[in-house]
């Protein structure tokens, strides 16, 4: 059975469509790039499957059972097992609070018992982070450092599924680099969702792509085959628009 | 002949040393790439080259642009060089744009300018449409129509280069002019860019942190790490042989993200 499936999804802010018809499955332990350029509805597949929106057709299951994303039960524990991390790392944390708050914030949300401090200083060491940050201000970190804050947040709950959403496209070269490799290692200990519209970054870093076009799926499937043998003209395009290296 | 010479160019803000030491020479139509990451000083060494530094920011050594030294010169002289010597188009065309202003009278504005400035009436109206068109803008008295909300991100680069154009400037100064924008746009944008530079024989100043959009249309490089030029030269020479350890480091990861999509393991 797979970890996430997305059925028949459409969805419209207003009259507008912004998916349309979206299928896609993902099992546990892999890594998913859904790729896109603006205007092709990436986000908004993150949103609904977050459960921040609701398809208006087709639905999303979640290890089997339907989301439901007005009970407050069921999307309490779907929490738990499903965390995002945002694009950018100076708006995403709170600037009043310190480490040990915003990234304990998780477990006091989710009501999860236990040694918060622990589950903190794990998450910070499994993100890289010296665990004696814990009384230091988001302003006292660079760009790639707070990254790695927001992501010790997102994985201090030990979520089965990890959203993505441009995580690394706010960061310079040599940060990205240190963070598509942090995403690397955490891919290998749950499931990953990364959306980006920089290819070279997902083909880094997933297994499979999943890429859109104004809202519909074009192209799906592993990440090698695609980038060997694109199948829409779309692809293709967007793998020729990438500017490479000089030889 | 220089075009623009920056010489032991240090820039500082409240003690503390933004850029250092920094030396470099343009010739007219040649093509310079600035490199480096958020906060290298390569936006703020643009910003010094056209006399739009920040009050906060105190300025020595010297940059001559057309032969008028820029630091400390009076903001009539400045004037004068913005427009005639050189034009910027900067990363975000939305701001860019005055929101109130129809694109065709933004676009006339600068060829207004050019025109009283060279006593030679100008068919405004043509002169729009014509510059429209040489920045491939599709349908361009829709486009002279509109407000810039109304057109795609793209559209409004391109609008913003139009204005550039519109002085016909010697120097071309571009700072990150396809960062905010979709990979298959920043293609389009960087094939313009070329051919407007290679057919009114422009100079180009291109700044990026990003290797192979400026191995695109470059022919030199300098790179800066904190303030500092670490390395200077062909872009082929150095994106073949890095020489400085940073440099080595940004083209080993420019090159694992090429390998990564030629699916080499």
């Amino acid at each position: 059975m797979s970890l996430l499936s997305v059925e028949n999804v459409s969805f419209a802010y207003g009259r507008r469509p912004t998916l349309g018809d979206v299928s896609l499955t993902l099992e546990a332990g892999r890594s998913l790039g859904l790729v896109g350029e603006s205007g092709s509805g990436k986000t908004t597949l993150l949103r609904l499957i977050l459960g921040l929106e609701r398809p208006a057709q087709g639905r999303i299951r979640f290890d089997g059972a339907v989301l439901e994303t007005r009970n407050a039960a069921f999307m309490r524990g779907y929490r738990r097992n499903v965390q995002a991390v945002f694009q950018d790392p100076y708006s995403s944390l709170d600037p009043r609070q310190r480490v040990l708050r915003i990234v304990s914030e998780p477990l006091r949300a989710l009501k999860i018992a236990g040694d918060h401090g622990a589950m903190v200083q794990a998450a910070l060491t499994g993100t890289g982070l010296d665990p004696d940050i814990l009384a230091r201000y988001p302003h006292e970190f660079s760009g790639g450092q707070r990254q790695r804050i927001a992501i010790a947040r997102a994985i201090v709950a030990r979520p089965r599924l990890l959203l993505a959403d441009e995580a690394v496209s706010a960061l310079d070269l040599s940060t990205r680099i240190r963070i598509i490799e942090l995403f690397r290692t955490l891919a290998t200990q749950m499931t990953l969702v990364f959306v980006s519209h920089d290819l070279g970054a997902v083909a880094a870093l997933c297994d499979e792509l999943a890429i859109l076009e104004q809202g519909r799926l074009v192209e799906a499937g592993a990440t090698r085959d695609i980038l060997r043998n694109p199948q829409h003209p779309y692809t293709r395009k967007l793998l020729g628009s990438v500017p490479r290296m000089p030889a | 002949m220089t075009l623009l010479a920056i010489d032991r160019l240090t820039l500082t803000a409240a003690g503390t040393p933004l850029v250092r030491d920094l030396s470099l020479a343009l010739a007219p139509g040649e093509r310079l790439g600035l490199i480096g990451e958020s906060g290298s000083g390569k936006s703020l060494t643009a910003l010094a080259s056209i006399g739009l530094l920040p009050p906060a920011i105190t300025a020595t050594g010297s940059i001559t642009l057309a032969d008028t030294e820029v630091i400390g010169a009076p903001e009539r002289t400045l004037n004068r060089l913005r427009g005639t010597v050189t034009a910027t188009i900067f990363q975000e065309p939305l701001t860019a744009l005055d929101p109130l202003m129809q694109i065709g009278r933004q676009v006339a504005e600068p060829l207004a300018r050019r025109a009283r400035r060279d006593g030679t009436p100008l068919d405004l109206n043509h002169e729009v449409t014509a510059l429209l068109e040489a920045v491939a803008l599709p349908d361009p008295d829709r486009i002279a129509r509109a407000y810039p909300h109304e057109i795609s991100g793209g559209q409004r680069q391109r609008v913003a280069i139009a204005m550039a154009l519109a002085c016909r400037p010697q120097l071309l100064i571009a700072d990150e002019p396809t960062t905010a924008l979709d990979v298959t746009t920043q293609a389009e944008i960087l094939k313009l860019l070329d051919r407007l530079v290679r057919e009114r024989g422009m100079a180009l100043l291109f700044i990026s942190h990003d290797l192979p959009v400026v191995a695109k249309i470059v022919d030199r490089v300098v790179v800066l790490q904190r303030g500092e030029a670490v390395e200077a030269g062909p872009v082929a020479d150095i994106f073949a042989a890095p020489a400085h350890p940073y440099t080595q480091s940004l083209v080993a990861a420019a090159r694992r993200f090429d390998a990564a999509l030629e699916a080499v393991p």
